[in-house]
């Protein structure tokens, strides 16, 4: 489902936004804090690294839901969004800390070198704490701003 | 443990999140359950109850929304960088009225900031009544610690405005006007960086008559109606206001190549951003006089998200009053011809020393000093004709009236914008420091001030 170009761009400093719905139709929004691949599939699965304080993303993911994730290069703008479904959320290991932290230091370095956010000022914005959980994506779509935006990208792209 | 309750948080309060400095997030979900997360160009406050949002693309928002009309927004104070979620239910599109024609000029903005005004349209604005807000809690910022921040105060100080008033009023001409303008903008009102631009004869054109806080004045520079920030707001004659140029541009870049992949737009240049560098805000307003256009006035930041609600009401006025005391002066400029004396022919005073070449070109009215650019257009015809009088007959006197009639102009003979073409060809004369320049004498007159030999080479 994903070429290499494709899992490093994912696993790269992107903006990560989750959608995910509860059992009551409700959708609702958050942010991640890193992706790895860990099968290129189809489907392709990924570990996600969601704040833990986001009590409902967790709740649904930890039903088995619907999630979707669009990864964004903050300084290209080139998005994609993936949909599929997220399981087994689980509290995050050392490693996953480690993790968050290389992907936050990519993620301000972008945010730094369009916006001149200072390192002062993000920080506002991380978690206390990261849940982990696999995220298996079925679908891919273009989500680069534009005309285009929300078609479907086949298989291997 | 603590007994503190996390406190209300308003709409009000959350103002600066709508200047579409960050991006904010929506998650819908369709009918099936398969959500949908994606950025928004812009979010704006309704009222204390709800938010519009725009709809630029039939995008699978649009398609949940119909289907689902819940979704879920991510809101960030650029200043603070506290986040918001936001629990909204769709009302409503509205494709006309007050608040889809502010949301449409923020879309404009951002087009014209990528050229796209023709392709990148606001469609509607989509109207969603506010179920909830909570903060979005982070390592720094806990909820039961957390202060909302006091709503923006949008009043106007009148005391300011009283005192530009006043300044204005005491202007003679139209020169002291502009001036005046730019220099009370920042010593009343703190806009370090702002310019005027008028309306040229045809109506296509802004030129720079006066600046403050840029490096160079960039007096006579020109921004066509309907390009870029400033032409926009000239066309649509409402104010523009940007709070991250730096992100706006980088999006509508992006936008602007997938309009080109999609073939929908052919490549064509970006609006350059004016010489502030580094500039993060810019307030574009237009100065109306009677329902007419007369120019724009616009202040720069590099600070982001510089300029809110309030500066746009302030600027909204002195952009009125400079329109009006603009149009005053040019009237009075036109009726008080009618009773010029006629103007005694004085001698020229040119000393010795290397002449000053000047190089012009009917085609345009560019004019050239020493090979380097100085005007073209109207005011590079109103030199070249000055001068030539100068050369052949030794006047250095003259009045606007006699000026008017030169057929070699080419004014039109409606708004002819003389005096305005005169101001800026003696502002622009000023900042080069050249050694040609022209003084006002009284009103209606002027003298051409040579010092030197002029040398002039027709092209």
């Amino acid at each position: 489902m994903f070429d290499p170009e494709t899992r490093a761009f994912l696993e790269s400093g992107c903006g990560l936004i989750v959608g995910t719905v509860g059992p009551d139709g409700e959708p609702h929004a958050g942010r991640a804090w890193g992706m790895d691949v860990l099968d290129l599939g189809p489907p392709a699965r990924t570990r996600l690294l969601l704040d833990a304080d986001d009590e409902r993303t967790i709740a649904h993911v930890a039903e088995g839901g619907a999630m979707a994730v669009t990864a964004t290069n903050v300084l290209t703008l080139r998005s994609t969004q993936l949909k599929g479904r997220a399981m087994r959320p689980e509290v995050a290991m050392p490693e996953d800390d480690a993790r968050a932290e290389r992907y936050i230091e990519q993620f301000h370095a972008d945010v730094h070198a369009t916006d001149r956010v200072p390192w002062e000022q993000f920080q506002q914005i991380l978690p206390a704490g990261y849940v982990a959980c696999t995220f298996e994506a079925h679908e891919r779509y273009d989500q680069t701003p534009g005309p285009g935006a929300g078609a479907r990208v086949e298989a291997g792209g | 443990m603590t007994d503190r309750a996390v406190p209300e948080i308003l709409l009000s309060q959350l103002s600066v999140c709508f200047e579409g400095a960050i991006p904010a997030v929506i998650a819908t979900a369709a009918a099936d359950g398969t959500p949908n997360i994606t950025y928004l160009s812009r979010v704006q406050r309704v009222d204390d109850e709800r938010v519009a949002l725009s709809n630029q693309f039939f995008s699978k928002t649009a398609k949940n929304l119909a289907e689902n009309p819940r979704a879920s927004v991510l809101l960030m104070d650029p200043s603070t960088y506290d986040q918001y979620r936001l629990t909204v239910a769709y009302e409503r599109t509205e494709r006309r009225g007050p608040v889809f024609e502010r949301l449409r000029a923020d879309v404009d903005a951002l087009a014209a900031l990528g050229g796209m005004m023709d392709v990148f349209k606001l469609r509607a604005a989509d109207i969603y009544r506010v179920l909830d807000i909570e903060l979005v809690p982070s390592a720094r910022r806990r909820p039961e610690a957390y202060e909302p921040p006091s709503p923006v105060d949008t009043r106007l100080d009148s005391t300011v405005l009283a005192e530009l008033a006043s300044r204005l009023a005491r202007t003679s001409d139209l020169d002291t006007l502009v001036a005046s303008t730019v220099r009370a903008l920042a010593d009343l009102f703190g806009y370090e960086h702002s310019m005027l631009l008028l309306l040229d004869e045809d109506g296509t054109h802004l030129f720079t008559i006066a600046s403050h806080g840029y490096e160079a004045q960039g007096v006579g520079s020109e921004v066509s109606v309907g390009e870029g920030l400033i032409g926009m707001a000239a066309a649509r004659g409402v104010p523009l206001r940007i709070g991250n140029l730096l992100q706006m541009q980088r999006y509508s870049r992006t936008v602007r190549r997938s309009f080109e992949g999609a073939g929908d737009l052919s490549p064509g240049h970006e609006i350059p951003v004016p010489d502030l560098p580094g500039s993060q805000s810019r307030l574009a307003v237009p100065a109306l006089s009677l329902g007419q256009l007369v120019g724009v006035l616009v202040v720069e930041s590099t600070a982001p998200v510089a300029f809110t609600v309030a500066d746009e009401a302030a600027l909204t006025v002195v952009a009125s009053l400079v329109a009006s005391g603009v149009e005053a002066e040019r009237s009075r400029d036109r009726g008080e011809e009618e009773l010029t004396i006629p103007t005694p022919i004085g001698v020229s005073s040119d000393a010795g020393g290397p002449a000053t070449r000047v190089r012009f070109f009917e085609v345009d009215g560019s004019t050239f000093l020493d090979g380097d650019y100085l005007i073209k257009g109207v005011a590079g015809r109103i030199l070249w004709a000055l001068l030539g009088h100068h050369a052949r007959e030794g006047r250095v006197d003259f009045s606007n009236r006699e000026m008017r009639l030169d057929p070699s102009l080419d004014l039109p003979p409606f708004r002819d914008n003389f005096e305005s073409r005169l101001i800026l060809l003696k502002r622009r004369l000023d900042e080069r420091e050249a050694p040609i320049r022209i003084d006002k004498t009284s009103r209606g007159c002027f003298r051409l001030v040579v010092d030197g030999p002029v040398s002039l080479e027709p092209a």
